[in-house]
């Protein structure tokens, strides 16, 4: 459904993917239902849906931690079946391995994976210490998380899972518990990473305008059953501030996917629970 | 607003914290308050000798068990019965504890028969365990031993399934394996609520040893405490009880000492 500019093969392609879930012995639960996408190197692409629609579902399939119930997803031409580091993930719950330093945690991948990428030690070092700089934990590098902020504990777990250099980042609601105006900080952040490294992103959300701010192409999720009705690039111009929510062309795209937001819901919830 | 009390102002709210000197002088009214009444009751004459000692006669009955009687060699052996249960308990509980807290299959093949075992009083199993072990030392460090590992085992288990699916998974996505994600994530994430979870096996292995002791010992502060009862001596129960007692807090410290000092990274560390 997809189509792109440059004309190669995207890194990751999800074909008519399904998944459906045992609950509690009756019978089995819809959550996603032929979703297929891609993404092509170098994009920072967005799903965004309501809450239940398979979000995190979808992200954890393309991770790898869970196996589709149909269809099946490529990464670089291969069958994904297990995870795997080119594949990073982020969650929405903090997840900084407390037992370590903000500098071990970011060590955390490099170290495990030094034997077959053949990476010496002073050079996971300095790795770490390039990406704690990046996201601003510069003071914090060895501390333990427990002293850290939500914040400052999702700029670790980014952190950690770029040092690992994963070919594309999966990032499920990662500013979902945060405050006002850490999300912003944190948004600025992301794109500004993105636009330094052109790392390739697939974000998930149920921000509308977090959707339109971070991203340069947006899929609208619907849920029961849990699938892509529509795809949307973002032709808004970069850089894009707290100014561009307010612009004509942003409220157009707001307007649009709020309304396919709304659309599907309504019809969704004759066959829903 | 200006408040009458500000002290009892604030000690009375909810899970404010207080100062150490509150904390010290908080403790000192309960120890207070313990011998105040105890005192009142006995000095007071309210109760009979027969069945509450004076605190003073405890206090000289203790001086006279250590001096006079070798109550030393009484603790040291019954501390070393509890020692030695304590770690052969430890040994099995922590490997299964966390292996059931971890794979679902095995919490599968292990939850209800350690539950249906734990229920069985340990007190009940001592003809067997005599029938097995004899009625020596080894007798008495396999009940203290059984009792704890079914205490200890289920709680290690909680603690390992405590650590979330999040962390797990992340691990994954940074490059873990099975066995990686064993030894790099789930056992350090699990060890200092293990280490929490054996001060509590440790108090439970006191608990029984008096249990163990109530079979043919001729040593050992529950003998001594199964024996002054049979004399009605009741000062001598109270000494015995006391010494339990006080063991108890200095191990409880040690694991304190062992969580602070071993692992300053645990958030929990400093609310115990
Ligand atoms: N492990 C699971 N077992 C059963 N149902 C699940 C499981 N995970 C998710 N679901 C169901 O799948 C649907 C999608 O969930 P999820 O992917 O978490 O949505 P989102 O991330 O968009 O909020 C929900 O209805 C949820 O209840
Ligand atoms: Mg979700």
């Amino acid at each position: 459904m997809s189509r792109h500019p440059d004309a190669g093969p995207p890194i990751l392609s999800v074909r008519g993917v399904s998944k459906e879930f045992d609950a509690h012995g009756r019978k089995h639960i819809a959550a996603l239902s032929g979703i297929s996408l891609d993404v092509w190197q170098g994009e920072f692409v967005t799903i965004v849906g309501s809450s239940g629609c398979g979000k995190t579902t979808l992200l954890r399939m393309i991770a790898g931690l869970i196996r589709p119930t149909a269809g099946t997803i490529l990464m670089d031409g291969h069958e994904v079946d297990d995870p795997g580091p080119e594949r990073g993930m982020v969650f929405q719950a903090y997840t900084p391995f407390h037992w370590l330093s903000v500098r071990r945690n970011v060590e955390f991948g490099l170290r495990l994976t030094r034997k077959a990428k053949g990476l010496p030690p002073a050079e996971i070092a300095r790795r770490a210490e390039e990406w704690i700089a990046i996201v601003g934990l510069h003071e914090f590098a060895d501390v333990y998380p427990k002293v850290l902020s939500g914040g400052m504990r999702q700029r670790v777990a980014i952190a950690r899972a770029l040092a690992n250099d994963p070919e594309i980042l999966l990032l499920d609601e990662p500013f979902g518990a945060l405050d006002a105006q850490t999300r912003t900080a944190m948004q600025e952040l992301l794109v500004k990473i993105w636009e330094d490294t052109h790392k390739t992103i697939l974000f998930v959300t149920h921000d509308v305008d977090e959707a339109i701010l971070l991203s340069s192409r947006i899929l609208v999720m619907a849920p029961h059953p849990g699938r892509i009705v529509e795809e949307i690039a973002v032709s808004l111009p970069r850089p894009r501030t707290i100014d561009t929510l307010v612009t004509p062309e942003f409220l157009e795209f707001k307007r649009k996917i709020l309304g396919l937001i709304r659309e599907f819901s309504m019809a969704g919830r004759k066959c829903g629970p | 607003m200006k408040h009458r009390f500000p002290f009892l102002r604030d000690i009375t709210r909810p899970k404010e914290p207080v100062s150490r000197r509150v904390a010290l002088l908080a403790l000192w009214t309960t120890v207070a308050s313990f011998f105040g009444i105890w005192g009142l009751l006995t000095y007071g004459g309210y109760v009979g000798g027969i069945f509450l000692p004076k605190p003073h006669k405890v206090l000289v009955e203790l001086f006279n068990l250590f001096i006079h009687e070798g109550f030393l060699l009484d603790v040291w052996i019954s501390t070393s019965v509890v020692v030695t249960g304590f770690l052969i308990a430890s040994a099995a509980a922590i490997p299964l504890g966390m292996l059931m807290g971890s794979y679902k299959i095995v919490f599968a093949m292990a939850d209800i028969p350690v539950n249906f075992v734990r229920y069985i009083p340990v007190s009940g199993l001592i003809p067997l365990l005599i029938l097995w072990f004899g009625i020596d030392y080894a007798q008495k460090v396999a009940v203290i031993a059984i009792g704890t590992f079914f205490l200890e085992v289920l709680m290690i288990a909680d603690t390992s399934a405590a650590i979330t699916k999040e962390i797990v998974d992340t691990s994954y996505t940074l490059g873990a394996n099975r066995l990686t994600v064993l030894t790099k994530v789930l056992i350090p994430a699990a060890l200092p609520g293990v280490v929490d979870n054996l001060r509590i096996g440790m108090s439970g292995a006191w608990t029984y040893l008096v249990i163990a002791e109530l079979v043919a010992a001729d040593h050992g502060i529950g003998y001594r405490i199964l024996n002054a009862m049979r004399g009605l001596k009741v000062a001598e129960i109270f000494a015995g009880l006391l010494t339990i007692g006080l063991l108890g807090v200095l191990f409880a410290r040690l694991f304190k000492l062992i969580l602070t000092w071993g692992f300053p990274w645990y958030e929990q560390a400093e609310a115990r």
